[in-house]
């Protein structure tokens, strides 16, 4: 009878979470958000979350006959335009804030000859110059135009590639920044090299990006043994192909690569470099990795089957970014330690059934930001869908950005707040923890870190402050004590001797 | 009653004294442990050891173990591995290898005229676990003390403690079965791909086990579907 009352009672406590469970999943939207904590290689937990972001409109285009497979959005550094990149159309259509067209580049004239522009795939506006670089894919070249679409430069394909016999395929540049100084950032297809570097001439400069394969204590064992072309044939990089790219305020480059996320979930168990396999870098301007994070650099889903493959990465200001998974359509923000913040968009089903419904998509491709919006760019369907903020997703932003502003307090009521739009939202107390920690309040800091059961790097600062904390306290005492014993013994020696002294003088 | 009184005093004083034996031959335990060579000699031939002391000794190193998960520090074990200990585990997991070990090992030190029985085996291997107890003791309050930075320490001195005891097994060979060095290597090599042997054996049967089963299943099923 008991027996029953219990399984009574847990097939209704089941069955309430059930209710909960489907209440909570999409909230109305065609896709469930949820969050998620990386604890461990084998543990990983995830709820269901409100979500940070919601599709609010998709444009069409149809004013200009809409986009055909379009690869790239591109957002002028100061928000002020917007280029579209028009692949299947061979065309670069300018657009406001709004995403209305203004004028469309196709064709110009370049030394005397009327060209025009073959499968463009990328597009990038200078903030120094001015210019409007766009790369002209099928053509194998990049072409710079100024403010009224004249073709100021072209810059064809540079004469390393010629030369050297490793790297006999097609030159078809992608996608491009420029620096402060004029040199070139071209993410060229199929080159595992990384990204190509070229001078401000348009001469070739170098690789960049790729990781240098740092060989174990095994390796350099085996080394011995190696003839000098056995060495040769040794990998010396880590094969690495991006997708896309953006700056960042101070000149570094975050870079996403749709391909090392499989390299990186073979081996993350392994005490391996995972940061040479973070499918998400950030590129100081020697090429290396520079990326903050805690246990596990960012990689976006890890629980569902579908490996998340991120092919474009949006720098929101503040050390916070934001990649788009092309497996899921999913967009997943990161704070500048690495943590995970929100995701949004996409959906479980949507690789079969996507961009029927709003917020959903068939080939996501491109992803920006303008203003509190983000914009997806879908390669299948030509179309943008604009996501704006939630209470929820603009609280996780506020708490972020005033921590990275040193605003402690503020951020300290701010992931407050958030929590208690999700009780789940780990972040937000491991965020109050690492606040706490910044103003020095140790014991408080470590007991919320040990409420997560975080215990990475953060935490155990806090606990060795914690540690330097009761040490300098106790050190007082336990000194004054040692004193004392040491006093007490001289004065019981002195008396001693002096007694010893007094009876010597009796006897004497 | 006035029978009774006799019968049950020498009990206790023998119960007493089998405790004490017991305390004797494990307190060896730390003889073997700093002296190998001298300890394992005498282990065998002077009857310092006992195979109560050999299972005394295993246990001690599970309570070890177990101790490890719920007094470690706060950068070593996770709040979620304390609650999810499961002693199953942990007794396979000190037993296991220990058992495989100590057949596989006999197996071959018998082919390889090694002068050892499975009692000297048994005994010895066990004795070898010693450092992998005492050094951890005090590793394991200790880690309440350090960071995560300073964990590598920690860390270091557990493998200490590992091939420590890796030594000492090493050394029980060469001295129970009277081995030289390279012999005492290759028999080592021999029990690591007898244990494995073992391991796939066990698993070839249950699998079979599992599509017998299976199959015995599957014929009722029919027998029924078409007869009842």
């Amino acid at each position: 009878m008991r027996k029953s009352c219990k399984a009574c009672a847990a097939l209704l406590l089941m069955l309430c979470l059930c209710g909960s469970w489907a209440a909570a999943d999409t909230q109305g939207l065609p896709n469930a958000s949820y969050n998620h904590v990386i604890y461990d290689a084998d543990r990983i937990s995830w709820w269901m979350a409100p979500a940070a972001f919601v599709p609010e409109r998709e444009y069409d285009f149809a004013s200009v006959g809409g986009l055909k497979s379009p690869q790239d959005i591109h957002v002028a550094w100061d928000q002020s335009r917007v280029y579209m990149v028009d692949t299947g159309n061979n065309r670069i259509i300018e657009c406001d804030i709004d995403l209305n067209p203004l004028r469309t580049l196709e064709a110009f004239t370049y030394g005397g000859q009327a060209q025009a522009l073959n499968a463009p795939e990328g597009a990038y506006l200078d903030r120094y110059s001015g210019l409007l670089y766009v790369c002209d894919t099928k053509n194998h070249r990049i072409a710079v135009f100024d403010e009224d679409f004249t073709c100021v430069d072209i810059y064809e394909e540079p004469e390393i590639l010629l030369s050297e016999d490793t790297l006999a395929f097609e030159y078809l540049p992608a996608k491009v920044l420029v620096d402060r100084g004029g040199r070139m950032f071209v993410i060229v297809k199929a080159l595992n090299k990384g990204i190509m570097e070229l001078d401000e001439q348009g001469r070739f400069v170098g690789y960049m990006g790729a990781p240098t394969v740092s060989a174990d204590l095994w390796q350099k064992f085996l080394r011995l043994f190696m003839t000098a072309e056995q060495k040769g044939k040794m990998e010396k990089f880590v094969p690495t192909e991006f997708d896309n790219f953006a700056f960042d305020d101070a000149g570094f480059i975050y870079a996403a690569s749709s391909t090392q996320m499989g390299q990186l979930m073979s081996r993350y168990t392994g005490d391996i470099a995972v940061d040479n396999l973070a499918p998400i870098k950030k590129l100081n301007p020697k090429g290396e990795n520079v990326i903050q994070y805690d246990t596990y650099p960012p990689m976006g889903d890890i629980y569902f089957n579908v490996l998340t493959q991120f092919v474009d990465v949006v720098y929101l200001g503040k050390d916070v970014f934001c990649a788009l998974d092309r497996n899921m359509g999913r967009a997943y923000a990161y704070d500048g330690d690495g943590q995970f913040l929100y995701m949004f968009a996409g959906g479980a089903s949507e690789r079969q059934s996507g961009g029927a419904q709003l917020g959903t998509f068939k080939t996501p491709i491109a992803i920006e930001r303008i203003g509190e919006c983000y914009f997806i760019l879908d390669l299948g369907s030509g179309s943008v869908t604009a996501f704006t903020a939630t209470d929820y997703g603009a609280a996780i932003e506020r708490s972020a950005n005033a921590y990275y502003d040193g605003d402690y307090d503020t951020a300290f009521s701010q992931w407050q707040q958030t929590l208690q739009m999700n009780a789940n939202y780990h972040q937000a107390i491991e965020g109050m923890a690492r606040v706490l920690l910044r103003k020095g309040e140790y014991k408080e800091a470590l007991d919320l870190f040990k409420s997560i059961d975080s215990n990475g790097k953060y935490a155990s600062e806090a606990f060795k402050q914690y540690r330097k904390e009761q040490v300098k306290a106790a050190s007082g005492p336990i000194f004054v004590g040692l004193v004392a014993v040491v006093a007490l013994y001289l004065c019981y020696r002195l008396i001693k001797g002096y007694r010893k002294l007094r009876e010597e003088a009796r006897a004497a | 009653m006035t029978t009774k009184q006799p019968a049950t005093q020498p009990r206790r004083m023998a119960v007493g004294a089998a405790l004490r034996g017991l305390g004797r031959e494990m307190y060896y335990a730390l003889h073997v442990m700093v002296r190998p060579f001298d300890g394992y000699w005498d282990l065998k031939h002077e009857k310092r050891g006992s195979l109560r002391a050999a299972v005394g000794l295993l246990l001690l190193l599970l309570a070890v173990r177990l101790a490890e998960y719920q007094f470690s520090g706060f950068f070593f074990v996770t709040q979620y591995e304390r609650e999810n200990v499961n002693i199953l585990r942990e007794i396979a997991a000190v037993f296991l290898p220990y058992i495989l070990w100590v057949i596989a090992s006999w197996g071959f030190t018998t082919l390889l005229d090694g002068e050892g029985s499975m009692r000297d085996i048994a005994i010895a291997t066990a004795y070898a676990v010693t450092p992998m107890i005492i050094v951890n003791i005090p590793l394991m309050l200790v880690s309440n003390l350090v960071t995560l930075e300073e964990g590598t320490f920690i860390t270091v001195l557990r493998t200490v403690a590992v091939v420590w005891s890796g030594l000492l097994l090493f050394v029980s060979l060469l001295v129970t079965h009277q081995y030289t060095i390279p012999k005492a290597i290759g028999t080592i090599i021999l029990s690591l791909l007898g244990m494995a042997i073992v391991i796939f054996l066990a698993m070839l049967i249950v699998s079979l086990a599992q599509q017998v089963i299976t199959f015995i299943d599957l014929l009722v099923r029919e027998a029924q579907l078409r007869w009842l």
